[in-house]
């Protein structure tokens, strides 16, 4: 039970983490120098040759997957830990 | 081999289709039979993660590039909701799975339904949306497969121009959803499986999971690094040009993106066909685990080249005469390796269309079936009590053809309102309207399993309310649009009430149709939801479910007939069970009891602990009995929810208990009867010991009177020798009479002894007994006469022969009569010897009119020894063993021996003798 509360934070974390990598706010951070020169439209930064945002979307989504990878790895060994007490299925005998 | 072929003929297009489709029929005929053999295929967290991937659709296949090009980064969104779910996946859906299995969940439907109190309003309601909110969807997948079919025959031409229609019959369209309702009833409804388990159809769906990431990642490498010098080059030419650069900021995504987030976030719960993969088809919790990264990284890398595609469709396909794409953007992956000359990438593309696209509808199909089948069809039928459903033993037969039916209707009205409606609207905006439409399930979801007082009038109100929404800010205008509805309607609102413009609900502008739509559904059904569920009070079976729900992880046995799930049911509900079979007052004084011994405070709401449930158990079964206390309680348990199996199942179990226990009352009942003999055995046997001891001591009391009298008067004459001739005569007389007893009682004993230890030699023959009598008379006549003792002798003229040993008959008969006799007094006496002739037997009585023989002696006679004392002298007048050898004598015989007397009246001694069979 206690393995499977830290379980349940480290997932949550993983959660928040996420909701603040996607939130808009942080987006407009990576979405180019916008308005710097009074241009009516933004221009993207780019990183790498490819566009800022772009990159930072798909990396921290790429990081997000392996946090994630990361907390279920210690989820399949606390569950494992709750299935061997509780049995399978629990069909009678 | 670019360039070589000038066109693509259609009929290679359709053997490639056919192959492929061919080929997921094998899989999932493949993946039934493994599954049958117990060799489960799917058994596996890979291919349940790449089931799941059944999310991404045609509309990601095509439409994502399609919405790339409006909105830049605004395809995003609905990929990152999902990480985002199965960021909580841990959490939120393992409960929903656990909860599932628990509960032998079959669809989002019942699993609704379920929570709030088995409700079927609930449940058929949650169908009908999910009909009519995924049946464009379904049309848009066909939508999909004809569009590309038709755009790829067109090829080398990338700007074919609009054609009308194709008839009916010659539509691929068509073609294509006979063979998914083929499928569908093939893989999906080959059986009723308790489980709900298509594991030939899950195999089916992770195939084509591969082959559309594949056929896409083959796309979006072979634009960026063939048509295109790598990423650099590409971002880097479009980049260039400032009509498409703006794609790659914010700018056209900004606004919506956090509510498409969230609607995807709450679309991936509450889709019919993700609930049926992730949760009814998951075979094990523990897949789950890979699952919550493996399918984020799926949705990842199928979303990896969608700018690229957009970017490079924008850059290298034909403009149009507005300046826009003259292709339209949701065939950009198919019309750039067409571009490029590539007509076996394009093929690739093609079959990656096809397998999103059915993949979609028959995993879409299967679970809308069964969700009609069970929470609406079903229902309604039970209700008709004309069908007479509740009797019918086997309904599996039934339900199976009902969503057969079912399965051929959707794709019917599919097929039909892609022919009707789909023409005018893009691929996305239908998705998206179809996400909108499930979205309004997860409230109620959500809640069901973290919210303990969502009640079902709560849900009802919400997931209603958040229709009704939908229908109008979503449904209708697209009505509008269709130009089913005047077109005013969106514009102005109805009856020109701008406040009720569908696009712009309540004055809330500047968003796209589905968040706008999104924010006013959720916010009425959340609204509702929860207001409603804070003045509301639920019914037992509500709480009851929602605490199984909701606490579905605190339950360590599953397994209800095993042991209830203890610590679920609230004292209150307890307490209404109590009341229905002891009565308010005996109830009330229980309770207290029970809160008295404890010290502590009972109160309605509380959890009901395991040991008052035990108590409240042991009340009842002191009323109805253990196993009906037992059912009752556990009942209160689950409620309704309670299936006729596991009543049945803990039925079963108690009855085995009973039987169990019956058995053991029985082998010792036969254990106390084992007692009851051996104690009656032991008893007899020191009885007969004492019998022996008594035998013994008076027979040999018997031998030595006479011995005694013997000696005394052998040895006067020894000593006497003046004695004079008289006396001396009756001194020798007495003792001739004395050995002539003796004589005598030896032989009775011996006599005795033969009979009893099975010695005697008897020589049956067929004997009359009246010569038996007469000779017995005879030997005694000069006896009775020397007494004066009268002797009558009535004997019937004709006796039926008996069977017996003529010589001991003789025996038995003179010493009843020399019984008789000895207690007759002198000259009145009287003995009288009758026989009577009965069914089967001879009664021989021998009557006198002695003293008679007292009541408690009547039975005691027969035994050894056992002498009737003469009533004046005290003395004993026989040897005491007459009696028995003529009990012993008639008792082989077969007859019975007994006597009749009134003490002073005389006594009857009776024996029978029966026939000797003829």
């Amino acid at each position: 039970m206690e393995e499977d509360n830290r379980v349940n934070e480290a997932f949550l974390a993983v959660f928040c983490l996420g909701l603040v990598l996607f939130s808009p706010l942080l987006l407009d951070i990576f979405d180019g120098p916008q308005h710097l020169d009074g241009a009516a439209s933004t221009v993207p930064a780019f990183v790498f040759g490819v566009p800022l945002l772009y990159f930072y979307l798909f990396v921290s989504w790429a990081v997000l997957i392996a946090l994630m990878a990361l907390v279920s790895r210690r989820a399949g060994v606390a569950s494992q830990r709750t299935a061997s007490t509780i049995g399978p299925h629990g069909d009678n005998e | 081999m670019s360039g070589t072929v000038a066109h693509l003929p259609s009929w290679i297009i359709i053997a490639v289709a056919l192959c492929y489709v061919s080929l997921l029929f094998a899989i999932a005929y493949y993946g039934d039979k493994r599954a049958r053999a117990g060799r489960s295929l799917v058994a596996n967290p890979t291919i349940y993660a790449l089931s799941i991937a059944v999310y991404c659709t045609a509309w990601t296949f095509y439409g994502s590039v399609g919405r790339a090009v409006e909105s830049g980064f605004g395809f995003l969104p609905i990929y990152l909701g999902p990480t985002l779910m199965f960021a909580l996946g841990w959490l939120v859906l393992r409960k929903i799975i656990r909860i599932s299995k628990l509960h032998r969940i079959t669809s989002i439907a019942d699993f609704i339904s379920s929570r709030y109190g088995k409700s079927h309003l609930l449940g058929g309601l949650v169908t009908i949306i999910a009909v009519v909110g995924i049946m464009p969807y379904i049309s848009l997948q066909l939508k999909a497969v004809a569009t590309s079919f038709d755009y790829l025959v067109k090829y080398p031409d990338l700007t074919p121009p609009a054609v009308a229609a194709p008839a009916v019959v010659g539509d691929t369209a068509l073609w294509v959803t006979g063979l998914m309702a083929l499928f569908s009833i093939l893989f999906g409804t080959r059986h009723i499986d308790a489980t709900e388990h298509h594991q030939g159809m899950v195999a089916a769906i992770a195939f084509e999971s591969v082959v559309k990431l594949v056929a896409f990642l083959a796309v979006g490498l072979f634009v960026t690094f063939g048509m295109f010098d790598g990423f650099g080059d590409l971002f880097g030419q479009a980049l260039a040009r400032p009509d498409i650069s703006s794609l790659m900021t914010m700018e056209s995504a900004g606004r919506d993106w956090m509510p498409l987030v969230l609607l995807a976030f709450l679309a991936v719960i509450g889709l019919p066909r993700q609930f049926q993969v992730t949760v009814v088809e998951n075979t094990d919790e523990q897949h789950l685990n890979k699952a919550i990264w493996l399918f984020p990284l799926y949705l990842l890398l199928i979303n990896l080249f969608v700018l690229p595609i957009a970017l490079a469709g924008m850059l290298v396909l034909p403009t149009g005469a507005a300046g826009g794409p003259a292709v339209s953007p949701d065939t950009f992956v198919l019309a750039l390796p067409m571009a490029a000359h590539q007509e076996e990438i394009a093929v690739l593309a093609f079959l990656g269309g096809l397998s999103a696209a059915t993949g979609m509808v028959i995993v879409e199909t299967i679970a809308l079936s069964t969700m009609i089948c069970n929470d609406l069809v079903m229902p309604i039928l039970f209700k008709c009590a004309w069908l007479h459903l509740g009797e019918r033993r086997d309904l599996s037969k039934l339900l199976l053809n009902i969503r057969r039916g079912a399965i051929v209707i959707i794709l019917g009205i599919g097929y039909f309102y892609f022919r009707l409606i789909g023409e005018s609207y893009a691929l996305a905006s239908i998705g998206l309207v179809a996400f909108a439409a499930a979205a309004q399930f997860a409230p109620a979801v959500l809640a069901g399993i973290y919210w303990k007082h969502a009640t079902r009038r709560a849900a009802l109100a919400g997931i209603s309310l958040g229709f009704v929404i939908w229908t109008y800010t979503l449904l209708l205008p697209s009505f509008a649009l269709s130009g089913w509805l005047p077109h005013s309607f969106v514009d102005h609102g109805p009856f020109g009430w701008e406040l009720l413009m569908p696009y712009a609900l309540f004055g809330l502008s500047g968003f796209d149709p589905v968040p706008h739509s999104l924010f006013w559904s959720l916010f009425a059904n959340v609204g509702a939801l929860v207001m409603v569920s804070l003045f509301d009070r639920q019914a037992t079976i509500e709480r009851i479910q929602a605490t199984l729900f909701v606490e579905v992880f605190r339950q360590q046995r599953p397994n209800v007939a095993a042991g209830y799930l203890q610590e679920t049911v609230q004292v209150g509900a307890l307490r209404t069970l109590a009341e229905r079979f002891l009565g308010r007052e005996r109830t009330d004084e229980v309770f207290t009891e029970y809160a008295q011994q404890r010290r502590m405070l009972l109160d309605a709401n509380m959890r009901a602990d395991g040991d008052l449930v035990q108590f409240v158990e042991r009340r009842l079964a002191g009323v109805i009995g253990a196993a009906s206390a037992r059912v009752m309680v556990a009942s209160t348990f689950k409620g309704q929810g309670f299936g006729a199996e596991e009543i049945m199942q803990i039925l079963d179990e108690t009855s085995q208990v009973l039987e169990y226990s019956r058995q053991l009352e029985q082998k010792s009942h036969e254990l106390e009867r084992a007692t009851a003999e051996l104690k009656a055995v032991n008893a007899r046997l020191t009885d007969l010991d004492r019998m022996k001891d008594d035998f013994l001591s008076t027979v040999t009391h018997e031998l030595r009177t006479p011995l005694t009298s013997i000696r005394s008067f052998s040895e006067i004459l020894h000593d006497s020798p003046d004695l004079d001739i008289g006396e001396r005569q009756h001194f020798l007389t007495i003792i001739i009479r004395e050995s002539e007893r003796l004589t005598r009682l030896i032989n009775q004993v011996l006599d005795l002894t033969k009979i009893e230890t099975g010695r005697m030699k008897w020589q049956m023959t067929d004997v009359d007994l009246r010569e038996v009598i007469d000779h017995a008379v005879t030997a005694l006549h000069q006896l009775f006469d020397e007494r004066r003792i009268a002797l009558e002798v009535q004997l019937p003229e004709l006796v039926p022969a008996i069977r017996g040993d003529r010589d001991q008959l003789i025996q038995l008969t003179i010493n009843l009569l020399s019984n008789a006799q000895k207690f007759c007094p002198p000259d009145v006496g009287r003995v009288e010897v009758g026989l009577r002739i009965a069914d089967h037997e001879v009664t021989v009585s021998v009557a006198d009119n002695g003293p008679g023989i007292p009541l408690n002696e009547q039975e005691a006679i027969f035994e050894k020894f056992h002498q009737v004392r003469s009533g004046q002298t005290g003395n004993p007048m026989g040897s005491g063993l007459g009696l028995a050898i003529c009990r012993g004598i008639v008792e082989h015989l077969g007859g019975r021996i007994w006597v009749r007397s009134r003490p002073g009246h005389g006594a009857t001694f009776f024996f029978t003798v029966p026939f000797a069979k003829a």
